[in-house]
């Protein structure tokens, strides 16, 4: 899949935008500030309807506008697919091949990217929130479905830690607790249940691609570590069973501490390397390499799922790798063929002899450079 | 000020109604103006005899102008139907499909600890005083399909556990977290026939 042609209005600080981005490579320069950290957040708007710096869409109109419009025209398996959103102060609106979408089930999976930003770099050192969250967006890649289910469970726990507090200050019936207790279980067990599936695909991926990036004889390994459930490769029904159970057991200590303590809002993923926990005991060399083999695993396994890779956006990636990371991360890109979007402060940090395209952005405007093939300058 | 005082007060009310913005606010005071002085007095005089013409229903908790409404005074509705509903948009939505013959109750809301919203804030009392007194065959729970709908369908089943009826829940077909007043008639009414039978805990 790739996109063909990008249309921005009121987004951040660009100015109105029309882009046709190059085939595989695009090489965005510019210093910081000047935006293009901007267009890499509009593609993956666009395509997830999510932003990776904002909680809300909103946050991403240009100030002084109601609202802002990004729009692409994708082409997938051959297939020509067009997407625009609308979003600001009014209700969100989506459309697909022209035509207004209600449903944000029809909308998401058209156009699929995978963000890899310098802060990914930290995910081994990084509180269990964080690695839930890149869990649920390998998750997400494969089965959009589950971010509808995050949503609803984020709002009954909520609602659970809401009735929790409310019973500090005054009676409320136990009933009504079990009746957030029974749809949390509901709703958590299809949660763990999927992270559980995607987890088990992915994680022979990602030691291979270790094996193929690290020091001779290293070993990685991801797994989950499900706060809620003790086993989660098991039947939606007895996770569903031993939540409700683990949370009824719980209820007294929640009451007191007024927040739900067990459920798939508090799972982690363990990363390990050479046996041992990698925030313990690797190398600041080994967890950078165990990152981009995450990134590599998941690019690969949302290829087999796809039938061909995703769009890439790596922000600011490169200046925080050493040579040798750097090289086999190119490497890689190559060899997948797909769609990459990568900004630097300097073109020169990026190897690469596929062919690409230099765009500069400067206050918030896109200046295409020239089309290059072979070797990059200065590369030795 | 940009606008006389008594345009300025019309409008700040109407830009307390749901959907209404400050400017088209403004546009319908300026657009009430502009009509027969007769308009305006009409409408003043339909929102002043607003609250004593309507009451609630003491039956079913919807809107009425008697005792008893329009439904609940039918001898025709099929009295071992009742069919549970958040709000009066719902009713009217369930009496547009045609499809349903029975009574009603209309709870006024549903269970949101978030917005502080509880069993004691909906009509859920008057709904199983009325269940044991009545002794209805069946009782549709018709909330909404979203959290909230779903927590208040499964909290009325558990306030009911011990009682003689056969309890339904509307299919599950209904896109998450929509309200059944914006479901066109067909959906409606087949999530209606589609409706299961809930298992008691
Ligand atoms: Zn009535």
């Amino acid at each position: 899949m790739y996109i063909g042609r990008l249309h921005a209005e009121h987004f951040r600080n660009l100015d109105t935008l029309e882009w046709w981005p190059h085939r595989h490579f695009n090489l965005v320069t510019g210093q910081n500030g000047q935006g293009k950290t901007n267009l890499l957040e509009a593609i993956s708007v666009v395509a997830g309807l999510r932003s990776f710096r904002s909680a809300r869409l909103q946050d991403c109109v240009q100030f002084g506008q109601e609202r802002a419009t990004v729009a692409v025209q994708a082409e997938r398996q051959g297939v020509r697919c067009d997407l625009a959103v609308q979003f600001g102060a009014s209700a969100r609106k989506l459309f697909v091949d022209g035509k207004p979408t209600a449903g944000v089930s029809t909308y998401l999976g058209k156009l699929v990217a995978v963000l890899f930003t310098a802060a990914d770099l930290q995910l081994p050192h990084e509180e269990p929130e964080a690695r839930r969250k890149y869990l649920d967006r390998v998750v997400f890649n494969h089965e959009p479905a589950h971010l509808g289910d995050l949503r609803q469970y984020e709002r009954v726990l909520a609602s659970r830690n809401s009735l929790l507090r409310q019973a500090r200050l005054g009676p409320v019936d136990p009933q009504l607790i079990d009746v957030y207790d029974g749809l949390l279980a509901q709703h958590g067990a299809r949660i763990i249940a999927r992270r559980a599936a995607v987890l088990a695909r992915f994680a022979p991926v990602l030691s291979e691609v270790f094996a193929r990036i690290a020091a001779p004889g290293l070993s990685a390994e991801i797994a989950y570590a499900p706060r809620g459930v003790k086993k989660a490769d098991r039947d939606v029904a007895d996770l569903q069973d031993e939540l409700l159970g683990a949370l009824r057991e719980r209820r007294d200590r929640d009451l007191a501490m007024g927040h739900t303590t067990r459920g798939p809002h508090r799972d982690d993923v363990g990363l390990w390397i050479g046996g041992r926990p990698a925030q313990l005991h690797a190398s600041q060399g080994q967890c950078r390499a165990l990152v981009l083999a995450l990134k590599i695993a998941e690019i690969r396994s949302l290829e087999a799922s796809l039938g061909e890779p995703p769009i890439l956006l790596m922000d600011d990636v490169s200046s925080e790798l050493d040579a040798e990371r750097n090289r086999a991360l190119m490497t890689y890109l190559e060899e997948l063929g797909g769609q990459v979007f990568l900004t630097t402060t300097d073109a020169r940090f990026i190897r690469v002899a596929a062919p690409r395209q230099v765009f500069a952005v400067h206050a918030g405007a896109l200046t295409p450079g020239a089309v290059l093939e072979g070797a990059a300058q200065g590369e030795s | 000020m940009q606008l006389p005082q008594a345009i300025e007060r019309l409008s700040s009310l109407l830009a307390r109604l749901p959907g209404v913005g400050e400017r088209s606010a403004q546009r319908l005071a300026l657009h009430i103006l502009k009509q027969e002085p007769a308009y305006a007095e009409a409408l003043s005089g339909a929102l002043a005899g607003l609250h004593s013409g309507v009451r609630f229903c003491e039956r079913c908790h919807h809107r009425a102008t008697a005792n008893l409404c329009g439904i609940c005074s039918n001898p025709h509705r099929d009295a071992s139907l009742l069919c549970v509903v958040e709000d009066v948009p719902d009713l009217l939505a369930l009496e547009r499909s045609g499809e349903y013959q029975g009574l009603y109750h209309v709870l006024h809301g549903v269970l949101s600890p978030l917005r502080g919203v509880g069993p004691r804030d909906l009509t859920l009392e008057a709904l199983v005083r009325r269940i044991d007194a009545e002794a209805p065959a069946e009782v549709i729970l018709a909330t909404s399909i979203s959290v909230e709908g779903e927590a208040t369908a499964s909290y009325i089943q558990s306030l009911l556990r011990n009682r003689p009826v056969l309890l339904t829940r509307i299919a599950s077909g209904v896109p998450q977290g929509t309200d059944l007043e914006y479901l066109d008639q067909g959906t409606l009414g087949r999530a209606l026939r589609a409706r299961h039978s809930l298992l008691r805990p």
